[in-house]
């Protein structure tokens, strides 16, 4: 695809929005650390049991950097983050890069396996709504898919722990290696997003099949199930393709109460944990970091409906 | 006939929702006091639905946990609604200019999903009812101001808006009177649908732990105390899951049905 000018301004745009985007989000975290009722410096000479006087606190205040003008903070902040040098934490004096990116890996292991089970789940309820559509069974599943929206994932998943691994014995709570530290979590999220996405998929496949395109295939004397895998599918899961995108970031930001429910130290026990040792370096890189990954999922939906309408004219001569 | 049925499909869930979130006035005892003598009973006279743990009312603890659940979403949501779409039709840019710089803005901001914006104001300031209601504003606020945007400025293009303005209405009038009666079913439906998200998310953090203040109750809180006594008595878990599903069916129910209604029209 030669570049036009059109698509230079978007991807210009777009990237400019992801700066943005963590602009602001990173500001925001700054100004609410700011106002938050509980300070820093206190609680780290609390957890260190040094005595709090004005003294001390004013040196601890200084050693944080926390004695600058919150604009003159952020700015020293911001100029070292772009250097990939997020601090250290004030608990433990890890580098917060490197926490911060073996906290990253569990995340996105998380959202990736479920993004797959839900890719794969919403194509079988997905044709199954279609094919079972003018049947009593059809509204059977689509209004079971609408309850199922309803299902909180952390419900799911603190059940799936108390009665499937406590109770029955099946697998463990903590102490899982590989794949299955991950699945669990993972699988939480599915039931949800699947029966989102599923009838939507249905409704897709119904309107591609109404095509006129559709029409011409059968006047060449194909089937309908090739028309329907051939054509009408592959066209109606690209149309989803962007909302799904939008809710890879949702389950991103729905891993944060997962993860808490499974302990597993990702992103969500990180802020978590951040938050309640009030320790800003943690809490800015944490929320640096998801505020990136939500833009980024949300401006790859928005670059994939790009591609699909530069591309529609092409795909109906195609079929 | 058929206007009477659509009344009555909406009006169910309302009516459930309402219930749910007023019905601590009819709470059978106190939701706070402790017996502890007479912990995990049975359902009886005094108590409809038994008690937990600590021995306290179940039931009254329910109709509790509604007013708090339910009264944050409600609150938030219409607040929302009215500063939001207020805000909205304010800044819809109705000369036919686009702005770059204040579209990039926008979507700068709508880019992170409302939940993450709670996640992170709860997060640093710890959760509260006060701090709830305010995170979830903010969070929402922003997509509906562009929301209303959007479709405010593609209703301003159609032929009635033009018609309007040639008849000498004003700019104030056209927006208001005009435009905002067309756009409104889209703008709650939206705000259906988040209400029903937020109730889910809510729960969560009272679940995992950020409960909104050491003395409200709220469903998410029942359910990880429940969690905890699960071999005593397992139904405690399953009444509060089973009101945090009804009400959040409810909003997407009545979010669903309002999007039908537009289709009709």
């Amino acid at each position: 695809m030669n570049l036009t000018r059109g698509t230079v301004v978007f991807i210009l745009r777009k990237i400019l929005e992801v700066i943005l985007t963590v602009l602001i989000v990173t500001v925001i975290s700054f100004v609410l650390v700011q106002l938050s009722p509980v300070d820093a410096a206190e609680a780290y000479l609390q957890r260190n049991q040094t005595p709090i006087t004005a003294e001390t606190l004013e040196k601890t205040r200084c050693e944080m950097g926390l004695n600058e003008p919150l604009h003159v903070q952020y700015v020293n902040w911001l100029s070292k983050a772009v250097t990939g040098d997020f601090g250290r934490s004030f608990v433990n004096n890890k580098d917060v890069l490197q926490t911060e990116m073996s906290a990253f890996a569990f995340t996105i292991k998380i959202i990736l396996l479920a993004g797959i089970f839900e890719a794969v789940l919403i194509i079988l309820v997905g044709s199954l709504c279609y094919v079972c559509r003018n049947r009593i069974s059809g509204h059977i599943i689509s209004a079971l898919c609408f309850a199922m929206i309803s299902i909180p994932p952390f419900f799911l998943a603190s059940e799936y722990l108390d009665i499937i691994v406590v109770k029955m014995g099946v697998g463990s709570v903590v102490g899982n290696a590989g794949i299955m530290r991950y699945l669990p979590a993972a699988l939480s999220f599915v039931p949800g997003t699947a029966a989102f996405f599923a009838p939507l998929l249905a409704t897709n496949i119904t309107y591609q099949m109404s095509l006129d395109s559709a029409d011409y295939a059968r006047y060449r004397g194909l089937s309908e199930k090739r028309i329907l895998f051939r054509y009408a599918m592959p066209a109606a899961l690209i149309s989803i393709i962007p909302s799904f995108f939008q809710m890879l970031a949702l389950n991103l930001a729905g891993a944060i109460v997962i993860e808490q429910v499974f302990s597993i130290p990702g992103l969500g026990y990180l802020i978590m944990s951040g938050v309640t040792d009030r320790d800003p370096p943690v809490i800015h890189a944490t929320i640096l970091l998801l505020a990136i990954c939500l833009s980024l999922f949300n401006i790859s939906a928005d670059v994939i409906r790009r591609i699909i309408s530069h591309n529609t004219d092409l795909s109906m001569v195609h079929t | 006939m058929k206007l009477s049925k659509k009344i009555i499909s909406i009006a169910i869930p309302i009516i459930i929702l309402i219930s749910l979130s007023f019905g601590f006035i009819f709470k059978p005892n106190d939701p706070h006091k402790t017996h502890i003598l007479e912990k995990y009973a049975a359902a009886s006279e005094t108590y409809p639905l038994g008690t937990d743990a600590l021995g306290r009312c179940e039931l009254s603890r329910l109709l509790e946990g509604g007013k708090a659940t339910i009264g944050i979403v409600v609150l938030g949501a219409a607040i929302v609604l009215v500063l939001g779409t207020a805000l909205g039709l304010l800044f819809a840019r109705t000369n036919g200019r686009s702005g770059v710089l204040s579209d990039s803005f926008l979507n700068a901001i709508t880019a992170i999903p409302p939940v993450a914006y709670l996640i992170i104001m709860i997060g640093i300031w710890g959760n509260s009812i006060p701090t709830m209601i305010t995170a979830l504003t903010v969070s929402l606020i922003l997509r509906i101001i562009k929301l209303v945007m959007t479709l405010a400025e593609e209703e301003y293009r159609k032929a009635y808006a033009r018609c309007a303005f040639a008849s000498g209405a004003s700019h104030f009038r056209i927006l208001t009177v005009h435009i905002l009666p067309v756009i409104l079913p889209e703008i709650v439906q939206y705000l259906c649908l988040s209400c029903s998200d937020m109730i889910l998310a809510i729960s969560g953090f009272s679940f995992i732990g950020l409960n909104l203040g050491t003395n409200v109750i709220d469903w998410g809180y029942m359910l990880s105390e429940a969690r905890t006594n699960f071999d005593m008595r397992p139904e405690l878990l399953f009444f509060p899951i089973l009101l945090i599903f009804i009400s959040s069916l409810c909003f997407n129910i009545l979010g669903r049905l309002i999007k039908r209604g537009k289709a009709k029209c």
